[in-house]
């Protein structure tokens, strides 16, 4: 189990119409296993996770949905928005 | 959906599949959350200071009702006394227990380090939830020898 620091930006907030880039903490399991040749063409499976994240502007939440893909070797075990990234730009 | 498309050209990781104002039904759920959130630490606490006040009144009542079923002028023996004084020791016990529950927890946090709250809420919360469930279970002994008792005088009466 592994933690990840993933940012992702909101381009056109529903709240304020400006661009947000928020921190998200990935958690992720890696699971053990022999590699098998199926394993090599495994597709990745999307994972769809809604978060609510808070205007920076308007002090206001919006929801914002969004995909992560996992594999059966890394699983997706939670994911947390930690607030706004350093390099964000507030309009 | 203009703003769609821009949003998920931004994100290479992860794609951003929309972005709107919180749904109502998610407004919803984020309010129970809240409560659920706010309102587990004084839960514990409530039923703390209601079952101190049950275990305590336990007692006369269990008391009163022994006085009811036996005979006037009734000498217990030595074996039946220690055994009538059992449930009412055990109700005294379970309130002595509920009491700890309901007193404050001496805790030291900054309130701008959001985990050393989450973490002492965590630790306030399993440790209301242990006292909980020890005094309830010395209640229940309690209750359950109380019962037993009454009606063993009563059939022996």
């Amino acid at each position: 189990m592994f933690d990840n620091s993933e940012n992702i930006t909101i381009p056109n907030c529903p709240i304020c119409g400006g661009s947000h880039t928020y921190s998200l903490k990935v958690e992720r399991s890696l699971i053990m296993k022999w590699l098998t040749s199926m394993d090599m063409h495994e597709k990745s499976r999307a994972v769809r996770i809604t978060r609510l994240f808070t205007c920076p502007v308007e002090y206001k939440d919006f929801q914002g949905t969004f995909v992560l893909h996992d594999t059966s070797g890394s699983r997706i075990k939670s994911i947390e928005v930690i607030g706004l990234a350093e390099e964000s730009s507030d309009e | 959906m203009n703003k769609d498309k821009e949003n998920k050209s931004v994100n290479q990781g992860i794609e951003l599949e929309e972005a709107s104002a919180v749904t109502p039904h998610n407004r919803a759920i984020y309010e129970a959350g809240k409560i659920l959130l706010i309102e587990s630490i004084t839960t514990g606490r409530e039923f703390c200071k209601f079952m101190i006040s049950v275990s305590t009144g336990a007692i006369p009542i269990y008391l009163g009702l022994l006085k009811f079923v036996l005979p006037d002028h009734y000498t217990l023996s030595l074996e039946q006394g220690i055994f009538a004084v059992v449930p009412a020791v055990l109700f005294l016990i379970a309130s002595v227990v509920f009491t700890f529950g309901y007193y404050p927890q001496a805790g030291c946090f900054s309130l701008d380090i959001i985990n050393e709250i989450e973490s002492e809420r965590t630790k306030t919360i399993r440790r209301r939830a242990k006292l909980t469930w020890v005094g309830f279970g010395v209640f229940l002994i309690g209750a359950l020898t109380a019962i037993t008792n009454i009606v063993i005088n009563l059939w022996t009466a």
